[in-house]
């Protein structure tokens, strides 16, 4: 199957409240616009309850009866075919204990609109990928939480879908079968699959994903290109000779200058002009756990700062 | 070290385990056979029952049934009937009419019914009722009828009183068996009838039926032999002192022994047409003998009345019965029992002496009497109801039996 | 893909430890119910076979409510249903595949139950007949029913309020079979209302041939048609309910 061109998932303005205990209702979506291009490897990052497994869930069809407008492919929500071209992995699945390995995947195969016919070679496939090819004969109900990883990644690849929903796929593995994951999820995307994944793993989203989205208390704070978001890193200048305003000198008798990217033609006429030596100019890195935190707590602090405000308005009112 | 401490759990399992089940079994070993009486305490409508009984309505009239022989056990000894609570008389047909309003199939509960009405409480109109009621409910079946026309004969006189009813009875049941050899049983069933009519044992093919109905070694069995021995007792206590009155008038003077009574110019004259099937004087070569009674004591003569020491025991158990209930009835109201024999006329408690060969002992509270084994076999009332008459009168003869001294 | 959906279901039932836990419970109880037959005076195997069916009729419904409240809740709370509904099905056909598997676990349960006593009864010289089997396979249709029950509790409330509504409606059920006998004492809108009421709760009377077939009576073949087309419309009326409410779930 290939992927269309064009955005695979879209989310307009859209919110979703469930009700809490009694009569409380919880606003677990806000007005949220969310688009995952074709093609994509698509990182959703997010605070446990920000608000990713309700966008996933109401994606693949768990939840319903959201405002907005999701679209899935290019076509409204609610035709159930659609989801054939899906392949999810909840967060920490769990899977019938009484199953073997091979009934269950041909079980979820079939479901999927896999033909008898088609069966053996998808299996096949995924055994391999996964190594899983010893293990079919096993009951789930013996599987570790890391093996349960791997069949969950199974039953979501084993009809070859055009969009991979993948919530902390990562959780519960060792460094080896995070490794593996890795290699299967860009063969994957090898094959044309999208790739959507939620994590709070940042690492992940830097070695995986081309898009990004951020989402806090249900409202998505940013998203866009993941190289975008690297090339607003500040520049690094190393230099000898005439130090220029600003730099910082070191023991070897050189400085290093930083700036934004928006400075950099001014601040090389500078120091060319002072008489000064370039060196070496470099990029820096940005470290995406603290971009992450950081930009969360902004979020939190415009937030506040609004309630302030308008509670202080009110108050002047009054 | 690890298997050692495994080794030691399993070990202390096994001891914990061993013990448990050496305590269970030694609940039931050397445990005194205690007959289990007890009071109606639930006896709702039928329609109540049956929408309580949550759809298994048929096996809750069994398991209530097979509870409720504890207040057959309890009626042996009080007779009255009464519930306790309300304290209303009529336990037996409540619980007998919510049981066959469970399950009104159950051959046994129109069987037990009867029993109990007309056995127990002598209320042989209600007994009636229920024999035609389950000849309604199973009209095929063979025992139910044979059960209601034999106590139309034995109770009611219907085949003296109404010989035209009675034959209009006995053509009915015959119009309900499906089997025409069954068909023909009931003329042959009407024919045996006739021929035993002995004096006193009227009753006898009525309770020779109920036997037939019942399993041996269960209350009701056991109570249904007990009566049979009973009838046997009393026809050969009446019997032989018939025989005793007869020596005493001809010599003028009282017999000592039994082997005095046994003249054969006397059993002669009594029994004009042979020895009865069910006398226990049996005749041998050259002489005659007397049977041992039902329970397998020999017949005695005290001062010149005929004992049967059997039933003497069985009359002494069931007045020791009464007393032990009474004990707990005074118990529960917070009185206290003597601990010795001897103290219970101090507590104003009248003791019947026991009969001869008997001693009795408080235990636990509870009067026990102990008896001498009886030297003979006592009958098998069991075989005596199955066999024909021929055969009852060969097995009787056959037994044992004590010669003339 | 109902079938397929049933068909895992039904192995996934049958595999389970409390389902054969259940049988083995079942097979030790009629092994033992020969010595409430022994202890009762007469007719001991007419006692021994109504035990052996009553254990079969209660605890298949014991299975039908356990089960019938756990499958829907298990799924959700397990979240082993995330993997199915994400797929291209629609949500009915989980529904109706679910319910046809646990039928096909509780009627090879009730199948080998019916066996396993007839067997038993058999052994123990006791009568055994076609109206006995008839009467089994009446018993295991009152369990699917009991199962549809329970299923459309569980879809509107949590699983322990789900099985105590399942047994209530069990005691309910059988209660309203004798209800019509018990309605000359009430007059007026009393006999209305109660009319009412006990006509919203299955009749499962209906299905109860158990204590005629013990005694080799024979059954009405006419009841025991209508017996089906009532247990069957019960069936559906109840998924139906269940589908109509599991659609509106938020998982």
């Amino acid at each position: 199957m290939n992927a269309p061109a064009g955005d695979i998932v879209a989310f307009a303005n859209v919110s979703f409240t469930y009700r809490g205990d009694w009569l409380q209702r919880i606003h677990a979506l806000k007005r949220v616009d969310l688009r995952v291009p074709a093609g994509s490897s698509f990182g959703y990052l997010g605070a446990n309850g920000a608000g990713k497994s309700t966008s996933i869930k109401l994606t693949v069809g768990l939840l319903h009866g959201h405002d907005g407008d999701i679209r899935l492919f290019g076509q409204p929500l609610g035709d159930h075919r659609l989801r054939r071209r899906i392949g999810y992995l909840p967060e920490q699945p769990y899977f019938y204990e009484n199953l073997q390995v091979g009934e269950y995947l041909a079980y979820l195969g079939r479901l999927s609109g896999l033909s008898t016919a088609e069966l053996p070679a998808a299996c096949d496939r995924v055994y391999q990928l996964l190594d899983l090819g010893d293990l079919r004969a096993r009951k789930l109900g013996s599987f570790s939480k890391g093996m349960r990883q791997r069949f969950g990644l199974a039953q979501a690849i084993v009809h070859r879908p055009d969009l991979l929903i993948l919530d902390e796929p990562f959780s519960g593995l060792d460094p080896l079968w995070r490794a593996r994951f890795r290699e299967v999820l860009a063969l994957e995307r090898k094959r044309g699959a999208t790739l959507f994944f939620s994590t709070h793993i940042l690492s992940d989203v830097e070695d995986l994903c081309d898009h990004y989205a951020v989402i806090d208390h249900g409202v998505v704070l940013e998203q866009g290109r993941l190289a975008d978001l690297m090339g607003q890193a500040p520049l690094m200048l190393t230099g000898a000779g005439a130090k220029p305003a600003g730099a910082e000198a070191k023991d070897d008798g050189t400085w290093s200058l930083h700036f934004p990217e928006s400075e950099r033609a001014q601040r090389l006429a500078a120091v060319h002009a002072a008489g000064g030596e370039i060196q070496r100019l470099e990029r820096q890195r940005i470290a995406l756990e603290d971009w992450f935190v950081a930009r969360v707590r902004a979020s939190h602090t415009a937030g506040k700062a609004l309630a302030g405000s308008a509670a202080a308005g009110k108050g002047g009112e009054s | 070290m690890k298997r050692a401490r495994r080794a030691a759990v399993w070990l202390l399992a096994l001891v914990c385990a061993v013990a448990l089940i050496g305590w269970n079994v030694g609940r039931f070993h050397g445990a005194e056979a205690r007959i289990r009486t007890k009071n109606l305490d639930f006896l709702p409508s039928p329609t109540v029952a049956r929408a309580m009984a949550l759809g298994q309505a048929s096996t809750a009239a069994k398991l209530r049934w097979i509870d409720s022989f504890a207040y057959f056990q309890l009626q042996l000894d009080k007779r009255d009937d009464r519930v306790s609570g309300s304290g209303s008389s009529g336990g037996f047909q409540r619980l007998y009419d919510m049981l066959i309003g469970l399950d009104p199939l159950f051959e046994p509960f129109y069987e037990h019914a009867s029993l109990c009405t007309s056995g127990v409480l002598e209320q042989h109109h209600l007994a009636l009722g229920y024999l035609l009621r389950g000849t309604m409910e199973k009209p095929h079946s063979t025992s139910l009828w044979r059960n209601a026309a034999a106590m139309l004969h034995a109770q009611f006189q219907y085949s003296e009183r109404r010989p035209d009813l009675f034959d209009d009875f006995l053509k009915q049941w015959a119009e309900h068996e499906l089997d025409p050899d069954q068909r023909q049983a009931v003329w042959i069933w009407q024919a045996n009838l006739a021929r035993q009519k002995f004096a006193g044992l009227a009753q006898l093919p009525q309770w020779f039926e109920r036997l037939r109905a019942s399993s041996p070694r269960t209350p009701m069995g056991d109570y249904i032999e007990d009566v049979v021995r009973e009838q046997l007792a009393r026809y050969g206590v009446n019997e032989l002192q018939a025989l005793a009155d007869a020596t005493s008038a001809r010599r003028l003077a009282a017999p000592v022994t039994l082997g005095e009574i046994l003249d054969p110019a006397a059993i002669q004259a009594r029994y004009p047409q042979g020895v009865p099937e069910f006398s226990p004087v049996v005749p041998l070569p050259g002489g005659f003998a007397t049977l041992g009674d039902p329970w397998g004591y020999p017949y005695a003569l005290v001062d010149g009345k005929v004992v049967s020491p059997g039933w003497e025991r069985v009359r002494y158990e069931q007045r020791l019965a009464a007393l032990n209930h009474y004990f707990e009835t005074r118990r529960s109201s917070g009185e206290e029992i003597p601990e010795r024999v001897a103290d219970l006329p101090g507590a104003g408690i009248e003791l019947p002496p026991p009969p001869l060969g008997a001693s009795v002992r408080l235990d636990d509270g509870r009067l026990v009497a102990e008896w001498t084994p009886p030297p003979q076999t006592p009958y098998d009332v069991r075989m005596l109801a199955q066999a024909d008459i021929n055969e009852q009168r060969a097995m009787l003869r056959a037994g044992p039996r004590v010669p003339p001294r | 893909m109902i079938g397929v959906i049933a068909w895992a279901t039904c192995r996934e039932a049958l595999r389970s430890k409390s389902f054969i836990l259940l049988l083995v419970i079942y097979a030790v109880a009629v092994l033992l119910s020969r010595l409430v037959g022994w202890v009762s005076s007469t007719d001991g195997h007419i006692v021994t076979t109504d035990l052996v069916f009553s254990l079969q009729s209660v605890i298949g419904v014991l299975v039908a409510v356990a089960t019938g409240t756990a499958l829907v809740h298990t799924e959700i709370h397990e979240r082993t249903l995330y993997t199915v509904l994400s797929r291209p099905l629609p949500r009915w056909q989980f529904v109706v595949g679910k319910f046809v598997g646990l039928c096909l676990a509780l009627a090879a349960g009730q199948a080998a139950m019916l066996a396993i006593g007839l067997a038993y009864l058999a052994v123990t010289g006791a009568s055994v007949h076609g109206w006995l089997v008839l009467a089994g396979a009446l018993t295991a249709l009152e369990v699917l029913v009991m199962a549809a029950v329970s299923l459309c509790w569980t879809a509107m409330s949590s699983p322990l309020l789900a099985a105590v509504l399942g047994l209530a409606t069990y005691a309910l059920g059988h209660a309203v079979a004798t209800l019509p006998s018990l309605m000359h004492h009430l007059q007026g809108w009393k006999a209305d209302l109660a009319t009412a009421l006990a006509s919203l709760i299955p009749n499962l009377g209906q299905f109860a041939y158990r204590s005629v077939a013990v005694h080799r009576e024979p059954l009405a073949l006419a009841g025991i048609g209508e017996a089906l087309v009532y247990g069957a419309l019960w069936i559906v009326l109840l998924v139906t309910i269940t589908v109509g409410i599991f659609r509106r779930k938020q998982l």
